[in-house]
């Protein structure tokens, strides 16, 4: 089989009906990503989920390298901001680039958060940050986390100033 | 992997005061693990080559099955080690699943049973899958038993 996953832990999302469209949506905006086995359910699985036999039950995909799988589950399961994805970002464009990609048909929150349209919870953050943040001088950390705090999507060059404090 | 690399994509925990005492359950239990940061309000760890950050983040989210994650086991005694280690304290469920001590969802599903259900024989595949479906922790004797119909 190709696609094998190989990973020892994976990410695995639940979704009702959508997880080829949310696959493929995934694959279109990162790079070295591509849809891999699909998994169709037979009557036997189809029961317990009411989901229509031969319909697509389980979707592989992989995003810059790494692998999740995506399940037609039925409706019993929804995403929420308990679990989400880092995607951690050079520059402010890349920053730009997945703040709009992945925000479309979704919605822009606080903090470099965002829902996709399937309901999945993402943080679009560049590297910058973090180092920033844990800055052993105290004062210039908070006043980036301060200037954190008022935004959505982040930009890297207000955190810089305000870590600068130009 | 070491610290320097960066994965782009990173599993990010939503706790409620428990994020240390998470990572420390989590790299206890799998190997190739170790916790690459720990303050009051977050930790950053790295179970098996996969890096995870994990927040204080306070009682907003509870962790709900819509995201779990899947722990690829190659032997019957990977898969006793991971239910065991991994269920200590939460709960079994059915098919594989089990919710740690503090709610976040395991599936600890050997490859082989993809490829039993995958396979083109519709008969030998329906077999496994009635199999496991009546199992909770995954059970690889069983599941062949089944897909052989012996």
């Amino acid at each position: 089989m190709m696609n094998k996953i190989t990973q020892k832990i994976t990410p695995f999302l639940w979704f009702d009906d959508k997880a080829e469209e949310a696959a493929k949506f995934y694959c279109s905006i990162f790079k070295n990503s591509k849809v891999g086995e699909m998994t169709r359910y037979d009557e036997e699985a189809a029961k317990p989920t009411g989901r229509p036999a031969g319909s697509i039950m389980v979707v592989e995909f992989q995003l810059e390298g790494q692998e999740f799988v995506a399940l037609n589950g039925g409706p019993l399961f929804k995403f929420n901001e308990a679990i989400s994805f880092v995607v951690n970002c050079e520059t402010q464009e890349e920053v730009d680039y997945f703040w709009e990609k992945l925000s479309a048909g979704g919605e822009e929150s606080r903090c470099g958060w965002l829902t996709d349209k399937f309901g999945l919870s993402w943080q679009v953050v560049p590297i910058v940050l973090t180092e920033l943040l844990q800055d052993k001088d105290a004062a210039k950390s908070q006043r980036v986390m301060k200037a954190m705090l008022q935004m959505d999507k982040i930009d890297v060059a207000a955190l810089k100033q305000a870590y600068d404090q130009k | 992997m070491t610290n320097k690399i960066t994965p782009k994509i990173a599993p990010f925990l939503w706790f409620d005061g428990k994020a240390e005492e998470a990572a420390k359950f989590y790299t206890s239990i799998f190997r190739n693990s170790k916790i690459d940061s720990i303050s009051p309000m977050s930790a950053t760890f790295q179970l098996d080559g996969v890096k995870f950050m994990a927040l204080n983040g306070g009682p907003q989210f509870k962790f709900t099955e819509a995201i779990s994650f899947f722990v690829r086991c190659d032997t019957q005694e990977e898969i006793d080690y991971y239910w065991e280690r991994l269920s200590a304290g939460g709960s079994e469920g059915k098919c594989g699943w089990l919710k740690d001590k503090f709610g976040v969802s395991w599936q600890i599903i050997p490859p082989v049973l993809g490829d039993m259900l995958n396979d083109d024989d519709d008969e030998k595949s329906q077999r496994a899958m009635t199999a496991m479906l009546q199992m909770d922790k995954i059970d690889i004797a069983a599941l062949k038993q089944a897909y052989d119909n012996k």
